[in-house]
């Protein structure tokens, strides 16, 4: 059976819909390619895909919006439906179903954050079909619940053989439209079961780990200093035993450490604890340009509230610096060309050019980076957005920047 | 508040030290705040010169580095083409703006990207 829903409009039928071509966009737009998909024929058994699909996005919008208030535990009541999809107009030319965003129930439940809200569905849209790109790519989200990867590979199930379906205007790591298919689905799955097996398998266990990231925390009750890691983000080292003391540490906040220990990893390979330090040291051989970077964080550290004027001009967050700090680290082969900002919001706005290519990556107050690069040419990197320095940020962060580095070596 | 119809007309934008360095200013100085719908304060400069507007903006006590400049023709450039309207004030009677609220988030970013290029292309008007 099919069911035939209310025509698109040819011109629509070009991908429009999206947040680049319709400016504020406010659809997220697929397209189904196969015979039975011709015109605007949308075989009633996809309509579950859909579902899942709406479901994703809102759970996606939900995690998004306790990021951004992490003085809250949960959602408010009601934010389910508030930030719900539609099924709008089926486009022509291959099934072209928008899952529409209207913010009505918004707006009428949650006046004061609507706006907010907006925002949030938006960026579920493109972090839904960054998830896809991903798992095309043989990577597993590692910030989905195990919930919701089951969820997100229901997608693909009813499609046969040939056929797919596109995230319109949502470019992945390859550049192009982001796609998935049966065959995507099938490979994604049988990954995602050897992994579980694996760990099943491996279960929790100790490493020896060796690391460096900038010095975050210093805890002189317990003898304990923090270090920001990109492998398991914060963590913190007691030096119970080491010949290095605290007072070491002392006034060298944001120095680069250089550690050895024992860490603890749950079955499923994510931080679980620190068991041993074996060393803890001060790293003193940075790069001029990092050292330059570091001293530039210093300063803007200092800018306080209504340095823009006029009452303008928020104190930058110790947050945003921190990642601003661990990025600088951990790409400190680009430390030369990092020009550092304060952002008005209290973030670190990290800017570089090579040209014709211009690139950035702004800490936000809360923690959350988002990278985005552009040329003069026209061409841009779109922009992507990350709720900490994790794997995927650096892989994408790479990937933008993946031509400065053939560029310095041709 | 009438579009601004000299399109080679420069419209200057102060520029705040902090958002400076090695003589490069931020992108960050060419974004435009929600809570002015979007909308990015400018000055003619038909009706004014970069030095007056940067005495008479240093005079009340606010930081520039400097003025900096695009024009409305380079800014209706494709990608994400935006206008120039004039918007005098009492506080300001040459002021104008860019109005970039028919953009997405992203493309607020790109256009202010570009804007913060051409200015920079132009170099600082004054001082």
């Amino acid at each position: 059976m099919v069911m035939r829903m209310t025509n698109g409009q040819d011109d629509r039928s070009k991908g429009g819909g999206n947040a680049m071509a319709d400016g504020r966009g406010k659809s997220l737009v697929l397209r189904f390619v196969g015979d039975r998909f011709a015109d605007a024929d949308l075989p009633v058994d996809m309509l579950s895909d859909l579902k899942v699909l709406g479901d994703l996005v809102v759970a996606l919008a939900k995690r998004e919006f306790l990021r951004r208030h992490p003085e809250r535990r949960e959602v408010p009541p009601g934010f389910d439906e508030a930030v719900s999809l539609v099924l709008g107009e089926v486009g022509k030319g291959s099934a072209m179903p928008k899952l529409n965003y209207r913010g009505d129930a918004a707006r009428r439940m949650f006046p004061d954050f609507a706006d907010e809200l907006e925002e949030v569905v938006y960026s579920s849209f493109d972090r839904v079909a960054f998830i896809y790109d991903a798992a095309s790519h043989d990577d597993i989200p590692e910030f989905l619940s195990t919930k919701e990867i089951k969820a997100m590979s229901g997608i693909g199930a009813n499609m046969r053989k040939g056929e797919y379906m596109e995230f319109q205007d949502k470019k992945g790591r390859d550049g192009k439209v982001v796609r998935w298919s049966r065959e995507r689905r099938d490979n994604f799955v049988e990954l995602y079961q050897r992994e579980r097996s694996r760990a099943r398998e491996r279960g929790a266990r100790t490493i020896k780990f060796k690391g460096t990231g900038p010095l975050v925390g210093i805890d002189t009750m317990r003898n304990s200093i923090q270090i920001q890691t990109s492998e398991h983000g914060c963590i913190w080292l007691p030096l119970d035993g080491l010949s290095q003391k605290i007072s070491r540490f002392d006034g060298n906040l944001s120095a680069s450490i250089n550690f050895s220990a024992n860490i603890a990893l749950k079955a499923n390979g994510k931080f679980k604890s620190v068991e041993k330090v074996h060393s803890a040291e001060i790293d003193r051989t940075c790069s001029d340009g990092v050292l330059e970077c570091i001293e530039r964080l210093s300063e803007l550290s200092k800018l306080e509230k209504g340095w823009l004027g006029e009452g303008d001009g928020e104190s930058i967050s110790p947050l945003a610096v921190s990642r601003a700090m661990h990025l600088i680290y951990t790409r400190s082969h680009l430390a030369d060309l990092y020009l550092i900002y304060p952002t008005e919001e209290g973030g670190i706005s990290i800017e570089f050019r090579e040209m014709p290519w211009r690139y950035a990556a702004e800490m936000m107050p809360d923690g959350a980076i988002e990278i985005d690069s552009s040329s003069r040419d026209g061409e841009y990197f779109e922009l992507r957005s990350f709720s900490d320095l994790s794997n995927d940020f650096f892989m994408a962060f790479d990937e933008m920047t993946a031509r400065i580095g053939n560029e310095q070596n041709s | 508040m009438n579009r601004i119809h000299d399109l080679d007309e420069v419209q200057f934008r102060q520029v705040h030290p902090d958002f400076v360095l090695k003589g490069l200013p931020s992108r960050k100085a060419f974004m435009p705040k929600k809570e002015h719908g979007w909308k990015l304060s400018m000055c003619r400069s038909a009706s004014t010169s970069a030095k007056d507007f940067f005495h008479s903006y240093t005079k009340m006590g606010l930081k520039s580095f400097g003025v900096y400049g695009v024009t409305p023709r380079e800014l209706a450039e494709e990608p994400n083409p935006i206008e120039c309207f004039s918007s005098p004030s009492r506080r300001n009677p040459n002021h104008s703006h860019a109005d970039f609220s028919g953009l997405s988030s992203k493309q607020i970013k790109l256009k202010a990207d570009d804007m913060c290029e051409k200015a920079i292309s132009r170099g600082r008007l004054h001082p």
